[in-house]
């Protein structure tokens, strides 16, 4: 298979990986469902007991681990780099895009003054 | 870049991704501790706890009016806290009461509910019905000149009105503005010279840079004649008025702003709370105390004089939002986010605290007999409520809500 690292597969790639971000929401949610608690409906009360689990899983550098790492290494030995490439800018994109998030929410919301 | 490089480049960020929550945490939690707060031995051992209904206080209880979490009870031209609202079953049986003031010869006016019907009914100190009238909305406090001039606000179609009542019931004269209050009560307060000051939302036009409904305070005079209206930022948690007649508006979150009695800004303290409503009260030798996170003592030049930090403020949240009440003796209670109620000196000193107080509610009280009562507790303190400034929520123990002088 031919190696290649062409910008409509690098586009192809970045939009793959946004498309991958679905993913842990909607295993989420089925989390949320698994977990309805009988005569109160699926609710917070299960996902809550995941405590720390659920708060790693949730962090927002895993979302890029569960989903473009795992589709990265699946496509590399394809010999598709530019895809690859693309999955890999876009999730350096994001996590890097995420911490920025979380310093602005810890400013904004949590950050303690004298 | 080369692939193996942006492989390293993309795990590095996303490890820290990842990590930075928990590292942020845990800068956050030692920087927390390093904060300065208040850790000194109390100055002294707190009053007896009582979880039940008061039992020194045995007023003549001519009614009773539920208001949050609290309930009022009138005794011989006082008011007082707590006891049996069944008492009041023989002299209003139909009417449910909501807010309720004593006017400065002991009218009673009572704000309240019967069949359906809202009304404002005033009595005589021997509990003779001297006049009723129906009102739109019982939810506001009212406000009772020394003359007996009974000023109330209410929000009705999306227009603000005050109303003034003539001792004898008479409407006096309507103020109304075309902008309504934007949701909960903020009660008029009057100012040492009669002047009324209300808050409202006022039209588009009325006031410099206000391109649409902008809250502002209004200043009325005694004849019911529009003074001046000045643009706060938001919708104010309260209003009230020191006895030089500065007119303080605590503007959540953590803001507090002071104008002199023409309408002109003297100053705003920023408390840098992000998220809590704050509640206000004036010391006799002007002190303001702000509850915006921390107790705040401001002087007249709006600088913190002082500021009081529970031990936890940092660690767990703890914090004040409530109205402190303050004491004849200076003393300052503030009853905390997490059920501990603070006696604090002038000087900015625990004088003692109580922890583990039974949760439900908030606030604190103070009659005027140096009853102090948090939702579920009460306590005998040595001073009562003080005299002067504008020690509680409604001002003093009648609820007057007026800083005139007969």
């Amino acid at each position: 298979m031919k190696s290649t690292s062409s910008p409509p597969q690098v586009v192809c790639g970045v939009v793959l990986g946004i498309m991958l971000q679905a993913i842990p929401p909607l295993l989420l949610f089925r989390y949320w469902q698994l977990h309805a608690i009988p005569g109160k409906g699926p609710g917070w009360e299960g996902l809550a007991g995941m405590g720390l689990a659920l708060a790693a899983v949730l962090s927002v550098g895993m979302w890029q681990v569960i989903t473009i790492l795992p589709a990265a290494l699946l496509i590399l030995p394809t010999g598709k780099h530019g895809v690859v490439r693309g999955l890999l800018y876009i999730g350096t994109f994001l996590a890097l895009g995420n911490i920025a998030i979380i310093l602005r929410i810890y400013i904004a919301y949590h950050r303690v003054t004298f | 870049m080369r692939l193996g490089t942006l492989f390293i480049v993309y795990l590095l960020s996303t490890a820290a991704a990842i990590s930075s929550p928990f590292a942020i945490s845990a800068v956050d939690k030692r920087w927390r501790r390093m904060m300065p707060v208040n850790s000194e031995s109390p100055l002294e051992s707190p009053p007896e706890l009582h979880t039940e209904q008061p039992r020194s206080l045995q007023p003549i209880p001519v009614c009773a009016a539920p208001a949050v979490a609290k309930d009022y009870y009138y005794d011989g031209g006082d008011f007082a806290v707590g006891s049996d609202p069944g008492d009041c079953a023989a002299f209003l049986p139909d009417f449910k009461v909501l807010h309720t003031s004593v006017g400065e010869d002991g009218t009673l006016y009572l704000e309240g509910k019967s069949d359906g019907q809202n009304s404002l009914r005033v009595y005589s100190r021997t509990g003779d019905l001297k006049w009723a009238v129906p009102i739109d909305e019982i939810e506001n406090p009212l406000a009772v000149a020394p003359d007996g001039t009974t000023f109330l606000m209410a929000t009705l179609r999306s227009s603000s009105t005050l109303t003034a009542y003539n001792p004898d019931g008479t409407v006096r004269w309507r103020v109304q503005n075309e902008g309504e209050q934007f949701g909960d009560w903020i009660p008029p307060a009057i100012g040492p010279d009669g002047t009324i000051y209300v808050f409202s939302g006022v039209q588009p036009g009325s006031l410099p840079d206000c391109r649409s409904l902008c809250p502002a305070i209004l200043a009325i005079t005694p004849q019911g004649q529009e003074r001046w209206r000045v643009r706060i930022p938001r919708r104010p948690k309260g209003v009230v008025v020191d006895a030089d007649g500065r007119i303080l508006v605590n503007v959540p979150s953590g803001n507090l702003i002071a104008f002199d009695p023409q309408g002109h800004q003297l100053w705003r303290f920023n408390s840098e709370d992000k998220f809590g409503k704050g509640g206000i009260a004036v010391a006799a030798d002007r002190t303001i105390y702000f509850a915006s996170r921390f107790l705040y003592a401001i002087d007249l030049n709006g600088k913190a004089r002082w500021v009081f930090k529970p031990q936890t403020s940092y660690t767990e949240g703890e914090d004040f939002q409530d109205d402190p009440v303050i004491a004849e003796d200076g003393t300052v209670y503030a009853y905390s986010r997490h059920h501990e109620l603070y006696a604090i000196t002038p000087g900015g000193r625990k004088k003692w605290v109580i922890s583990n107080l039974p949760s439900g509610g908030s606030g604190v009280e103070l009659s005027s007999k140096g009853i102090l009562r948090t939702p579920s507790a009460w306590f005998s303190v040595s001073s009562g409520l003080a005299s002067h400034g504008w020690p509680s929520a409604n001002r003093d123990a009648r609820n007057s809500r007026s800083q005139e002088a007969r």
